[in-house]
């Protein structure tokens, strides 16, 4: 009783516990588990043949999600900072204009999917019937798998663009007026104000923003599933592909050691960008 | 009910740094107690150890001759009003004093006649039904307070309850804190670095330094008889003024005086450089074989003078720690 | 000045109708006849009839209100476990020494990266033999390890806000660990926890890969609505995504102005 009351905060440790074991049990156990049976080949022998196996694909799925990725959380950064940009000024209306501007993150993921899947129906879509109606020739969406992956990364950037929007905007509220004003007394233009003032002091938001949305981007599943199939497959896809089939389960443990891989390589990457220090503070 | 407290031996560090260092303390019934120090001296610290959300490394607290050091904070009997007074933001006024009756599980008449006693007692029985975070920093104060007293604990513990108010309500609100201990003969220990509160308020004054005490007793006597260089130099508007105790035939110690406790003569002599003027007196700042001092005058002086003065009476320090005591023979009552 | 505003408004407006335009689809397809929507080569875009059709041939469809049930006690299990996981973890984390309480997010925040389909394969399996497989409460713990890292950032911010040295002068005023939870922090600590249960039940809501991987016999809205439209009916349930977005739409535009910076950031500072 002594001892312990003496110890006071370290007892706190044991309200921690709960969700700490819960987090080791249900997901860095089962991740290392993975790893571990991505070398299985057979009964006891272990080897890298199940990455063998399935080089190409993987090769060719891993090559699809980089750009996937990159591009849409372009695409979204590039948004988003022009929504922030809207919303920080007392436009009037605003208010309905911010509303607007977060439905999509209200949206869930397999509804935003289904809804694109309607527009961008290569027969009866939407999107055709509007080129159609202002006598324009109707386009296959997913003719190429470039144009497929780009109906992803429209999707998504439709679904994604809010949260990061509202972030970034997070971080130029903290940003101090008075300091443009200094600014536009200098001398300084709206885009030299962007440039040198705006972007440095946002850079902390943009690291948290990418952080968190660059490994979503990794992982995304509902929306290339839903939407391309496996036309062509991003990594998360493969590795579903190959689970849902049994002959294959082996080799999906392999796909996943490799998402794994390349999510690490992205959070060290992003963190090493200057995201620690930021994320510290 | 009052209730004597006893410290024995408390030891509290943080990081390798000792807070409190065997420290000891005996606080009579009924007294007034003011543990004074600078900051970051561990009052506060001292306060938390008592009441009990700080754990002890060692040490014994006992109130009322029993030892509560093993005991959770609700089960002491303790009140304590925080700096900042820590209402309950969402509790009216009146939720915020019954609080500690609820949780005694007293009956809810009971609870209101208690309460209305306090709030009568510290005439704050119009705010009752008001949300604490609409309150004045005076009116806030004394809900602290209320909250406190209902209760009935054996001992309260304030830390530097004044420091937030401003100067005129802090005036009004000390001599009510004392109205009201000596009126309900509770016995406070009331933590603070303000001096003037100290000598207003207390019956006796611990001084807290480097995590022990190193003086008690009535304020008067810490001015008087500074039982080291240390509290002489902490303690009074003025630091007691030291001197090489060589000038006065006591080489090898320190002699110690305060501003007023001189008179013209020639034993010792200074050159003015600073001269302040304060209520009809003149404070005049010299230096004597590099020591700077100050004393008290009725004269005028210029920047560049020398000044020549006896003392009327002195402290000898031998090593920071008062030896002896001395009038000497300019020594009359009315120089005082 | 004005000038200056003018393409913010077209680039506002411009944004607002590519954000707005499939949710406006998904109204348009959910009230028109199939006749002028589905059934075309290039569907109508504007509404030139009004039915209800859809809804009651949807709602008649009993396949798809079992998954939305399925999908409601779902969110619920998660949510609740969040509100109780995450306010001990925060409270638990503001009372740690910031260097460590930071290390253990920094460590939570980890864990969400992990893919989710990386973790819900072997998940799966062990599930299968605890009798969690294609079971709801399964589906709920998986979803649970998405929503626990930002549930006790939250918390921990909300913990973090409150006034200093209230819960000890709770203890002081006699209180024990329970009623002082009970009547001093709970009360204070409401906003944050709302925001928690609100978030947890949309992630939850939204949820897929888990919900398929371990529940795909006893799905969740989200995979039978994938069901439905591999299999190439999506009419059938274009009413329904109606009706379960909107609540979710509702909730995020209440949430709005707490997603914003504060929330998202407000426990990182130290």
């Amino acid at each position: 009783m002594l001892k312990s009351y003496r110890n006071r905060n370290y007892k706190y440790i044991l309200f921690v516990l709960p969700a700490l074991v819960y987090i080791a049990i249900l997901s860095f156990f089962p991740a290392a588990s993975v790893v571990f049976l991505s070398f299985k080949t057979s009964k006891d022998v272990y080897s890298l043949s199940n990455y063998y196996a399935i080089k190409g694909s993987l090769l060719k799925a891993t090559y699809d999600t980089v750009i996937v990725s990159f591009g849409a959380l372009l695409i979204q950064l590039f948004f988003a900072i022009l929504i922030a940009n809207i919303l920080i000024k007392s436009l009037k209306g605003n208010k309905i204009f911010s509303t607007i501007f977060i439905i999509p993150y209200g949206i869930s993921t397999v509804v935003s999917a289904f809804i694109f899947s309607l527009i961008f129906a290569a027969v009866g879509g939407f999107a055709n019937s509007t080129l159609h109606s202002l006598g324009l020739p109707v386009i296959d969406w997913y003719k190429t798998q470039y144009s497929s992956m780009g109906v992803v990364m429209f999707a998504d950037f439709w679904k994604n663009t809010p949260l990061v929007a509202l972030i970034l905007l997070g971080g130029l509220s903290s940003i101090d007026p008075a300091m443009m004003e200094a600014a536009s007394v200098d001398g300084a233009g709206s885009f030299r104000r962007f440039i040198h003032i705006t972007l440095p002091n946002l850079a902390p938001f943009i690291a948290i923003a990418l952080l968190i949305r660059g490994v979503s981007e990794f992982n995304i599943f509902a929306l290339p599933l839903v939407l391309i199939g496996y036309h062509p497959s991003l990594i998360n896809t493969l590795v579903y592909e190959y689970f849902t089939s049994i002959s294959s389960v082996d080799y999906s443990y392999a796909a996943a050691t490799i998402l794994l891989l390349i999510i690490a390589a992205f959070a060290v990457l992003v963190i090493k960008l200057g995201g620690t220090s930021n994320y510290e503070k | 009910m009052t209730y004597k407290m006893e410290l024995i031996n408390l030891k509290k560090s943080y990081n390798n740094v000792k807070v409190l260092k065997n420290l000891n303390l005996t606080v009579n019934d009924g007294e007034f107690l003011v543990i004074l120090g600078p900051s970051g001296e561990g009052k506060s610290t001292l306060l938390r150890t008592i009441v009990g959300i700080e754990s002890l490394d060692g040490g014994k607290v006992t109130v009322g001759g029993k030892d509560v050091t093993n005991k959770p904070p609700n089960k002491r009997n303790i009140a304590m009003v925080f700096q900042n007074y820590a209402l309950y933001p969402n509790m009216t006024v009146y939720e915020n004093i019954a609080f500690p009756l609820k949780m005694e599980r007293i009956g809810k008449d009971k609870i209101k006649a208690k309460v209305n006693e306090v709030t009568k007692l510290l005439k704050i029985e119009d705010i009752l039904n008001k949300n604490v975070t609409k309150l004045s920093g005076g009116q806030k104060q004394r809900v602290a307070i209320a909250r406190a007293l209902v209760r009935d604990p054996a001992l309260f513990l304030l830390d530097e309850p004044l420091s937030n108010l401003d100067a005129r309500v802090r005036y009004t609100s000390r001599q009510e804190l004392k109205r009201l201990q000596k009126e309900l003969n509770y016995t406070f220990i009331y933590v603070t670095h303000d001096q003037l509160e100290a000598s207003n308020l207390a019956d006796r004054v611990a001084v807290l330094h480097n995590g022990v005490i190193e003086q008690i007793g009535k304020y008067n006597e810490l001015y008087e008889k500074p039982a080291t260089k240390w509290i002489g130099d902490f303690i009074g508007t003025y630091p007691m003024n030291f001197i090489d105790g060589g000038i006065l035939d006591y080489a090898g110690k320190t002699i110690g005086f305060r501003p007023p406790w001189t008179k013209n003569g020639n034993d010792i002599k200074a050159e003015v450089n600073l001269i302040e003027n304060s209520e009809g007196n003149y404070y005049v700042h010299g230096n004597v074989n590099g020591n700077s001092i100050v004393i008290r005058t009725t004269e005028k002086y210029s920047i560049g003078d020398e000044i020549s003065f006896n003392l009327t009476k002195f402290n000898i320090y031998n090593n920071g720690i008062l030896e002896d005591v001395k009038l000497t023979e300019y020594y009359k009552n009315e120089n005082l | 000045m004005k000038n200056n505003n003018i393409p913010s408004y077209i680039l506002a407006i411009i944004l607002s109708i590519i954000f707005i335009y499939p949710l406006y689809i998904l109204i348009l397809i959910a009230f028109e006849p199939i006749s002028l929507t589905f059934d075309r080569l290039y569907p109508y875009q504007l509404p030139f009839d009004f039915t209800l059709a859809n809804f009651e041939s949807s709602i008649k469809d009993l396949s798809l209100i079992t998954p939305v049930l399925r999908s409601i006690v779902v969110a619920f299990i998660v949510s609740i476990l969040a509100i109780v996981l995450s306010t001990s973890a925060g409270y638990g984390l503001n009372k740690l020494s910031s260097r460590f309480s930071n290390k253990i997010i920094v460590l939570m925040f980890f864990a969400n990266m992990l893919p989710a389909i990386v973790i819900a394969i072997p998940i799966s399996v062990y599930f299968i033999k605890l009798g969690l497989y294609d079971n709801v409460l399964g589906i709920a713990l998986a979803q649970e390890l998405v929503v626990l890292p930002i549930s006790a950032f939250i918390m921990l911010g909300g913990f973090r806000s409150l006034p200093r040295d209230l819960e000890n002068q709770a203890n002081i005023d006699g209180a024990g660990m329970i009623s002082t939870f009970r009547y001093v922090i709970m009360p204070l600590i409401k906003v944050p926890l709302t925001i928690t249960f609100l978030l947890a039940w949309m992630t939850s809501w939204d949820e897929f890969t888990y919900a398929i991987i371990i529940s795909p016999l006893a799905p969740t809205f989200p995979v039978s609505l994938y069901d439905y439209v591999s299999r190439g009916e999506p009419f059938i349930s274009a009413s329904f995504a109606l009706i379960v977005t909107i609540p979710v739409i509702l909730i995020v535009v209440f949430l709005q102005k707490y997603l914003k910076g504060e929330y998202l950031t407000g426990g990182m500072k130290a």
